[in-house]
Parts: structure tokens; C-alpha cells; sequence
């Protein structure tokens, strides 16, 4: 099995975590720490240092773009798979362009977050 | 199962990169100019006469061509050549990731078989008050959406049984959930269902039993439409469109809100109704 990989689940809704944490943590990862919003999410971020933040885009308070923003300022090599039900070219475009490292659409398949995590771990800038 | 733009689809699958799919979004743009910056291009119109198309098409449902011409910006002819163009250097998303050897050309046919089935429509039969609807594009796409995600509810098979051009009422101790959608313009669309179905779509949806821990079910179903929304936003293709968080309402029974216009269908699941409303200025 790969190393196991520290995971920052940041999703407003409670069912998305519980299905992001049970499918996470059957490949054999690891959820640091949840979030429900962006502000919670860099508060987090800060403390946990996760390799990896599963991101999602609409959020009531502080939503998903603006969350990306923030944690790439404070981290340029920040590894973020943004987790959206929104799937148009121009979301999947504007979020990779602003630093995320995967995209993934819900609902989740387990095949798509398998790849999501195998493509980071794979690229050179990633760092533990 | 969502709808999903191919490049998404194949990126989740591992069979294209992050930088691939950018590279190939970015000619893709580049193949298919929007008829603004075609009409710029060819001297019909300057770019400050297309911004004020542009706003003015985010106020009405036209396309671009056909308010250029009610507005005496271009004359059929010209808005025809473009069109003509336009179709000249389109290119498929395919055709790029191909020119551009991202994919063999077998696994690409393999995967636009599965992506096709996919995408492939339900058999809706769909009302004439729905097909005359300003949003019909919008309705229809959410309703297959609906469909689609319903499928991973074992034992309802979703029909629309009723199509009133009307308010929604919510019976007594059933929930509102709604989301609005811009398509640029606001769309409010939710459900009114009973906690009996909703229990049952949230244990399905998680995977547990939840049927006792109300605030978790109710943010499962919330979810759930999220999901059905986002996906129905991808499907209609549109890139100004945004979504804003689901809500759960509770008080309201006569459900009009700040909205002047309402569709209401009953959905129609074996004892388990329920409603869906369209709300729009």
C-alpha cells in the first residue's frame, strides 16, 4: 500500500464528510480534520499542515474559490483536489488554473479519488 | 452517476493529466470563439457594441445572433456567415485530445461509448406547459438530472405525474429544501418531501442508517439536490451559471416567496409523492 496521506476534508454539508472521510479512509488514508467553510478550512490548514485538501466549491460563508485563493497565498505548493457537484468547463478551468491540483465531480466514485490522490502523489512537486 | 464534460470524465478516470485537460480546454476555446469576438473579428461590430449585447443578453434568454440582429447591430446576413464560420473551425473535444496525442484513438472510442452512456437521456415524457416553459432547456436538464440520481435509490422509479402552473404547498410536517440557480438569471428550485422519503434517501445516499438524527438527514437530502443541480448545470453547457447553497425552509406553506412565477410538478415515486418547484421572476 502507498504511504498513507493526511487528508483535510472542507465540505459545508456533514453527509459529504462522512462519505469523503469513509471513502478516504478505505484507501487506506487519513482525515486530519474537517472544515465546513473556508474560514475554518485556512484555520486548519494552518494547524494540521495536511498533504492533501479535498475542497469544496459551494459554501455559505466562505466559499470554495476564494478557500483556494487563501490556502494557495499561504501555500504555494498546497495540494488541493477541489470536490464539486458543478462541473463546467469554465469551474474545472478557473480552479486548476488557481493552484488545485485535481478536480472531482460529485457524486464521489471511489476510482475518482483513488486517481485524484495517485496523480498528486505522483507529481514531483509533491511534498510530505 | 453525473453528467460530466469529457475531459472531466477522463481526468477522474486517470487517462488524462491536470495539464493535458487545460492545454486541451484552452484550444478547444480557441477552436470554438464565442459569434461576439467572430462578429468583432470580421469588423461587423466594435467590442464596446459587444459588451452591450453581451448585458443585454444576460437580461433575456436570446442568443447572442438573434439580439444583435433585434437591436440593428448586424443583419441576418452577417449573423448567418458567422454562424457559417463558427461551424467551419469548431472542433470536438475528442478531435484535440487526438490532434494532440493525449489518447489513443481506441481507448478514446472505448471512453465516448461509457461517457455516452452517461450522458444518455431518459425516456421523459415531457408535458407541452414544461416544453413551452421560458426554462425549458433548464427544467428538462434538471429533471433528467433528478432521474439519473434517483437510480441510486433502489425502489423508486421516478415519473412526473402532474404539471400545475401554480404555487407549491407543503402538507403539514413535510420539508422545503431549495437552491437557487443562476442561469444567468435566478431560478429558485426545490422539493417539498415527507421525512419518511427523505430518511430513506439519505440511509441510501450514506450508506447508514441516519433515520434517526434529523439534522443529518435533512443536510444528506440538501446534498442530494446540490448534486442533481450541479450536475444539471453541466448538462445545460451554460458557463455563466453559478450555484448558490442549498436551504432548508420549514415555516412557509404557501411557498411564493419574492418570485412572481412557480411550476409545480408531483413527482411520483410508489406511496412516496412528492413536489418540485421551479420559482423565477
Amino acid at each position: 500500500m502507498e504511504t498513507a496521506l493526511r487528508i483535510l476534508v472542507v465540505d459545508d454539508s456533514l453527509s459529504m464528510r462522512i462519505i469523503a472521510t469513509t471513502l478516504v479512509t478505505s484507501l487506506g488514508h487519513e482525515v486530519v480534520g474537517d472544515a465546513e467553510d473556508g474560514k475554518v478550512a485556512l484555520k486548519k490548514y494552518r494547524e494540521l499542515s495536511p498533504d492533501i485538501v479535498m475542497l469544496d466549491l459551494v459554501m455559505p460563508r466562505f466559499e470554495g474559490k476564494k478557500t483556494l485563493k487563501k490556502i494557495i497565498e499561504i501555500d504555494p505548493h498546497a495540494n488541493i483536489i477541489i470536490c464539486s457537484s458543478l462541473g463546467s468547463m469554465g469551474d474545472i478551468e478557473f480552479c486548476l488554473r488557481e493552484g488545485a491540483k485535481f478536480y472531482l465531480q460529485k457524486p464521489y466514485e471511489i476510482e475518482g479519488i483513488r486517481n485524484a490522490l495517485s496523480s498528486i502523489t505522483s507529481l514531483s512537486t509533491f511534498q510530505k | 452517476m453525473a453528467n460530466k464534460f469529457l475531459g472531466q470524465f477522463l481526468l477522474e478516470k486517470g487517462l488524462l493529466s491536470t495539464k493535458q485537460l487545460l492545454h486541451a480546454i484552452e484550444l478547444q476555446k480557441e477552436a470554438n470563439p464565442p459569434l461576439g469576438q467572430l462578429a468583432i473579428r470580421e469588423g461587423f461590430i466594435n467590442e464596446p457594441t459587444a459588451v452591450v449585447i453581451n448585458m443585454a443578453q444576460q437580461r433575456s434568454d436570446q442568443r447572442f445572433g438573434d439580439l444583435a440582429i433585434s437591436m440593428g447591430h448586424m443583419t441576418e446576413q452577417q449573423v448567418s456567415l458567422l454562424f457559417h464560420a463558427q461551424k467551419e473551425c469548431r472542433k470536438l473535444f475528442g478531435e484535440i485530445l487526438l490532434e494532440q496525442r493525449y489518447i489513443e484513438q481506441e481507448v478514446l472510442t472505448l471512453q465516448l461509448a461509457s461517457h455516452a452512456e452517461l450522458k444518455q437521456v431518459s425516456m421523459l415524457n415531457i408535458d407541452t406547459t414544461i416544453k413551452n416553459h421560458r426554462y425549458s432547456n433548464q427544467i428538462t436538464d434538471i429533471l433528467e438530472a433528478i432521474i439519473k440520481n434517483f437510480t441510486r435509490i433502489p425502489k423508486i422509479q421516478l415519473k412526473v405525474a402532474q404539471v400545475n402552473p401554480q404555487k407549491a404547498v407543503r402538507p403539514y410536517g413535510h420539508f422545503i429544501i431549495s437552491q437557487t440557480m443562476h442561469v444567468p438569471n435566478p431560478i429558485k428550485v426545490g422539493w417539498i418531501m415527507s421525512p419518511k422519503l427523505m430518511k430513506k434517501i439519505a440511509n441510501e445516499f450514506l450508506g447508514i442508517d441516519v433515520s434517526h438524527q434529523q439534522p443529518v438527514y435533512v443536510d444528506a437530502v440538501s446534498e442530494f439536490l446540490n448534486i442533481i443541480l450541479g450536475n444539471a448545470l453541466v448538462s445545460n453547457g451554460e458557463e455563466q451559471t453559478r450555484l448558490d447553497p442549498p436551504i432548508v425552509e420549514l415555516e412557509k406553506d404557501d411557498y411564493q416567496g419574492l418570485y412572481t412565477q412557480a411550476l409545480t410538478l408531483t413527482m411520483s415515486a410508489p406511496q412516496q409523492d412528492f413536489t418540485l418547484f421551479f420559482i423565477h421572476d
